[in-house]
């Protein structure tokens, strides 16, 4: 499918105007961006890290996987906004780039993944890693730790290929 | 949805998503180190007649 009316169409926007003439806004739009993706892979990194019983193994693995939550969706959400605002400055250069698409299919499978099977998974983690108390029916331990590797795999290779556009 | 049908619906995309997405994601790389290396060689390099 040819989508590369969008990137036409973001390219003959206001926004893409406005964000050209204040380039130094531009740096500072990137810098929220960037930090964003920090806060982002942080907190699935603490909750994917505590759930293959890598760090923080003497803390009950629900409190945070709930405090990282609310994290995760204000990081998502602030991506989302700064990353528009970028790609509007350079909307005909990632209409072909491989990279551009790579991350947004990343980013796509990740939201997918966290709000199906991830949050699903961890909601019925057993005991041994760290779940408060004992349940009449929990995941597997290595379907756990399976679910978390694929999360850190995911996010490692959203933020990379954000990196990686720049070079292709 | 029952926890066993969970586990196994969890098991079954995650391992489809390391091997397929880990492939996708390794092609791109190459490919891209590919064009890198052409743009600072004088000669064409040889993995671009496979891209």
């Amino acid at each position: 499918m040819d989508v590369v009316f969008i990137f036409q169409w973001l390219d003959a926007s206001a926004l893409a105007d406005f964000t050209k003439t204040w380039a130094g806004l531009f740096a500072a739009v990137q810098t929220v961006h960037i930090l964003s993706m920090v806060m982002l892979c942080g907190m699935m990194m603490l909750g994917d890290l505590r759930m293959m019983n890598v760090i923080l193994k003497g803390v009950p693995s629900e409190p945070i996987i709930e405090n990282t939550k609310k994290w995760i969706y204000l990081a998502l959400v602030l991506i989302i906004l700064t990353g528009i605002y970028e790609a509007s400055a350079i909307a005909m250069k990632l209409a072909y780039n491989s990279f551009f698409f790579a991350k947004m299919a990343g980013l796509s499978m990740g939201i997918i993944f966290m709000l199906s099977l991830r949050n699903a998974v961890y909601l019925r983690a057993p005991e041994e890693i760290g779940a408060n108390g004992e349940r009449s029916e929990s995941v597997p331990v290595w379907v756990v730790k399976l679910v978390a590797f694929t999360s850190l795999l995911i996010w490692f290779t959203v933020a990379a290929s954000g990196r990686w556009i720049g070079f292709s | 949805m029952t926890t066993n049908t969970l586990s196994k619906i969890a098991a079954v995309f995650s391992i489809a998503i390391i091997i397929g997405w880990g492939i996708y994601w390794g092609v791109q790389v190459q490919d891209t180190m590919c064009l890198l290396e052409a743009s600072t060689s004088e000669e064409m390099p040889e993995c671009l007649e496979n891209m």
